[in-house]
């Protein structure tokens, strides 16, 4: 048997996660979202992902309603917090240079997913992204935990993603809320148009 | 950021032997990676770790047009059997009797955050399960649980599962006494222990408070305990166990018989012992397909097998941990808040209809236990978290899960309720309907499920949504039916102890698949799953909810007064129910009802999608499902001969059945058969089994060893529970031999010699 370089990641990958809120919650049913993502699996839509399944989760209430399982991250759209979304939460892949280029992909893969669910002939339009607000949240409670001090930090690589998508660093506020919950923060940010993002 | 770890984070803050497991297992992870261990060993490895696999593991996926490879960046590199190391798995966490405290709670939605979809689920035998995991995640995922004192040690793999018990165990009006800290007892001490470590497969055990209610489900497990008293010394009361063994869904469901009428309580573990000895000893090791308790002491027989245990529970040294916990059983589960009468009930509507299905009294004046109804068994950490602040504020920081895959909260003063009702609200969890014919339970199928063949988490969200919107118009009889969904004859969704049940199959219809479910009728959830099912016929899933709607329409209009659904069945007859049903057995052509042609919640095309079967080809097989058909027919004709009590007849039948379906097969290879039984078996081995034609990928020859089983058996000496059993078996080699004519269609392998 030979040992398998590729399986052996040597330093992890930040898993940030990241909404853009979808416009008119009533515009679109989730179900709506689940022939869509098997689409992208079938036609192999974003090529550098390992797309593995659609999964289904309407049911729940709050909760992550459809989610595009990758082997880097999750697609999901998403109602948790009260607020109806897309986003996208990755998990793990090659490591990049620091903690900025590792949130500004995870924010590119978000924006290029939403370019493509805004422009799906099947919604017709109805997915409308507000670019004027961002959620932002680390899910990972060792190395960026939900203090101070975990807030200081991963702002600079959540300024500076921002920053690489929008043009500009917009306002970013930390969400002080529930201690246990996941490190977070708002971005307002000035309003774009999805496609004159850099994604 | 600096490289910190899990392992250095949380030094110290679980045992030294749990820290030590987790170390054992990182380091073979590693090995594994390095290629210095097999695949197979480490597979059995993860799995006694509870980290198990899910559907698509093997790397490929069907798109709904085609195959396609999963291009996961590990290459090559596996952890198990056709196992591709980079797909994602799932994380069984045994939770004992569905006692969880509220730390341990939030640590599982953090984990469910930080590895996992986002949703926690409870399983059918009170354990969570986190779904989409990494196996390179699971070492730290281990350590975060062991901090709070969970080990999904032995969750999987061919051990003692979780050890199950009544939620309500301790309040409940029924009991004979707490089976809590007898559960957590004897959950403790199987751990690991060296005589549960060579068994065939899995083993299960449940405790129940009493023997007339469901919730302890006692006599569908390896070990069912009932707790029982009798009076003891100087007017004391004696506390000790019914001991059943050798029941089990899967299958063919046994139901467990009595090995004891009185177990004490400080026997409870050295007998277990001498079972777990007998089974790790005399079991099935080589055929997986009868490697449970249940046939071995079918095999056996009761008597043989009990004298086995006692024998072998003479010789056992003792130990003082067989009886060391006695003592502290009283001092468990205590209430947080004094108790209160409720003030009122009516608050409105809503919080009424809620009151009615999730909210009863506890045996302690002033307190209920409140049921949270978890839609399908999943909910989120933000639920989760707020669970937890409830379980602290309102219970003495405990939180029960249910096998119907819901949670209770116990000791809520009740005069609290309609606070903790307004509480649930605000998470989204004031759900009514728990454990009513709204609570539909399922497995999770084809959703992650390796083995699963419909859609059964996609029929019962369907049901659900259908019958709550119905809600208002069912009395009690109706209202408490319960409706459980597997997708797969494994039967982890408990189909065959629902009032209406289905099993998930597949059906061949002019080459293409079609999902379908087996209805199942006649299962009794009370008294402990006190009797099983049996299926009536295939309907296409699509077709499932009419199916629903004609069975409790007709319970409604025509049942007597104070009737219920299972004598109702057994009333009117399960042919009246079948010929109500039979033209949504019939499966129109693809072009005709597309929507047939897909399971429910999945967009996909059912099954591998078209397949060029020629003419030729498609004449053969429908002379082949005309065979099948009529071996469907005769099985349910032995599930009637049953319900009449004809066992012999029932046997026979299902014998006959047997032989139809094979017959059936065989003829697709050569016309030259003929009706002779003793032919038909050896045209059938010689054909199906020794080439392996008739193998299921998972199951393998199981089914096929039924049928020869059967075919050399005395049938004029079978009694009710053998003939319930080959009815069982006959409907499962139907099944397979549906599942392999379409494989033979599917490769084009029909023509006849
Ligand atoms: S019944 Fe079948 S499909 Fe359902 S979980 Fe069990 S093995 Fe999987």
């Amino acid at each position: 048997m030979n040992p398998h370089p590729q399986a052996n990641p040597a330093v992890h990958t930040i898993h940030h996660a990241f909404k853009l809120p979808l416009v008119g919650e009533s515009a679109i049913a989730l179900d709506e979202f689940i022939p869509i993502f098997h689409g992208w699996i079938r036609n192999r839509a974003l090529a550098d992902e390992v797309m593995i399944d659609v999964a289904d989760y309407a049911h729940v209430h709050g909760g992550p309603g459809v989610l595009l399982v990758c082997h880097e991250g999750h697609y999901v759209v998403d109602r948790s917090r009260n607020l109806l979304g897309l986003a996208y939460h990755r998990r793990r892949g090659q490591p990049l240079a620091d903690g900025t280029a590792d949130a500004t992909l995870a924010l590119r893969r978000l924006i290029r997913a939403a370019r493509l669910l805004a422009d799906d002939p099947a919604l017709a339009g109805r997915a409308v992204f507000d670019t004027t607000r961002l959620e932002l949240r680390v899910l990972d409670r060792l190395r960026a935990p939900n203090d101070d001090a975990g807030w200081a930090a991963v702002q600079p690589s959540l300024r500076g993603a921002i920053a690489a998508v929008w043009g500009h660093e917009g306002a970013l506020e930390r969400h002080v809320g529930d201690p246990r919950a996941p490190l977070s923060a708002w971005a307002r940010l000035p309003a774009t148009a999805l496609a004159a993002l850099h994604a | 950021m600096d490289d910190v770890r899990w392992k250095q984070r949380l030094a110290g803050a679980a045992s030294a032997e749990l820290e030590a497991e987790i170390d054992v297992f990182e380091t073979q992870l590693r090995l594994r990676k390095d290629g210095k261990i097999e695949d197979k060993l480490f597979a059995e490895t993860r799995l006694r770790r509870g980290a198990y696999g899910q559907r698509y593991d093997n790397g490929r996926r069907y798109d709904g047009e085609k195959d396609q490879t999963i291009a996961f960046p590990c290459g090559d590199l596996t952890k198990g059997p056709e196992t591709v190391w980079d797909a994602p798995g799932m994380v069984r966490i045994k939770i004992p009797f569905g006692a969880l405290t509220a730390t341990q709670l939030e640590v599982m939605a953090d984990l469910a955050e930080e590895y996992s979809d986002d949703i926690l689920h409870v399983t059918t035998r009170q354990d969570i399960q986190l779904h989409f995991i990494h196996i390179d995640d699971t070492p730290d995922l281990f350590r975060r649980l062991a901090a709070v004192g969970i080990t999904t040690r032995e969750a999987c793999g061919n051990s003692v599962r979780n050890v199950t018990g009544c939620p309500v165990a301790g309040v409940c009006k029924t009991e004979a006494f707490d089976i809590s800290p007898y559960a957590k007892a004897l959950a403790h001490y199987l751990l690991g222990h060296p005589d549960t470590q060579d068994f065939g497969r899995k083993f299960k055990i449940a405790f129940s408070g009493c023997a007339t209610e469901a919730c302890g489900l006692a006599l569908m497990h390896d070990i069912g305990l009932v707790a029982v008293t009798r009076p003891g010394d100087a007017g004391a009361t004696e506390r000790g166990f019914e001991f059943y063994v050798g029941g089990g869904l899967g299958a063919v469901p046994h139901q467990a018989l009595l090995l004891d009428g009185f177990v004490p309580e400080a026997e409870l573990m050295p007998l277990t012992q001498a079972v777990c000895r007998i089974f790790a000893r005399h079991g099935e090791k080589q055929n997986r397909a009868r490697a449970r308790l249940k046939f071995l002491v079918k095999k056996l027989g009761l008597p043989a097998f009990k004298q086995m245990v006692d024998e072998e529970r003479a010789k056992i040294p003792p130990e003082a941990r067989w009886s060391a916990w006695i003592d502290s059983v009283a001092a468990h589960d205590q209430p947080k808040r004094p108790p209160a009468p409720a003030l009122r009930k009516a608050g409105d509507a809503a919080l009424d209809a809620w009151w009615q299905t999730n909210v009863r009294p506890q045996r302690q004046p002033g307190y209920a236990v409140v049921s949270v109804t978890l839609p399908l068994g999943d909910f989120t950490p933000d639920q989760a978290r707020g669970l937890a602040d409830l379980a602290r504020e309102y219970t003495g920081d405990t939180i029960r899960l249910t096998v119907e895959q819901n949670l209770v909260l116990r000791w809520v003063p009740e005069a609290d309720v309609p606070q903790v009702y307004a509480r649930l609200a605000a998470l989204g969890l004031a759900e009514p309907g728990a454990e009513s014919i709204v609570d539909v339970t399922a497995c999770p199928g084809t959703d992650t499920c390796k083995l699963g063949i419909s859609a059964s988490r996609g029929l019962a969200g369907e049901l659900r949504t259908r019958l709550a919107a119905r809600s208002a118009g069912h009395d009690e009889a109706l209202g408490s039916l319960r409706i459980k969904v597997s997708g797969c004859f494994n039967s982890c969704g408990q189909h065959h102890v629902a009032d209406l049940g289905f099993l998930g199959v597949q059906r061949n219809v002019e080459g293409r698949r079609v999902p379908h479910f087996q209805v199942v009728l006649g299962g009794q959830w009370t008294h402990n799953a006190g009797q099983f099912g049996l299926a009536i016929g295939a309907v296409p899933s699509k077709r499932i909810p009419e199916v629903v709607d004609r069975i409790t329409s007709l319970f409604a209009r025509e049942r007597s007064s104070g009737e219920r659904f299972g004598a109702f069945i057994k009333r009117v007859g399960k042919s009246k129910i079948r010929d109500m049903l039979t033209d949504l057995m019939d499966v129109p052509p693809y072009e005709q009802a597309r929507e047939l042609y897909h399971d429910w919640a999945d967009p996909r095309e059912y099954g591998i999608g078209d397949i060029g079967v020629g003419e030729c080809a498609g004449e053969i097989v429908s002379v082949a499902k005309f065979g099948l058909a009529d071996g469907e027919r005769v099985v349910f004709e032995a599930s009637e001969a049953l319900e009449r009590g004809d066992a012999v007849a029932a046997a026979k039948g299902a014998l006959a059945a047997m032989l139809l379906a094979a017959k059936a097969l065989v003829r697709q290879q050569t016309f030259d058969i003929g009706d002779d039984p003793a032919r038909i078996v050896e045209e059938f081995r010689a054909r199906f089994y020794d080439t392996k034609l008739f193998f299921d990928t998972y199951a393998g020859g199981k089914f096929a060893h039924y049928f020869f089983a059967l075919a050399a058996r005395d049938l004029q000496a079978a009694t009710l529970d053998d003939a319930h059993h080959y009815v069982e078996e006959a409907q499962l080699f139907i099944e397979a031999a549906y599942a392999c004519e379409t494989r033979m269609a599917q490769a084009g392998a029909t023509a006849p010699a």
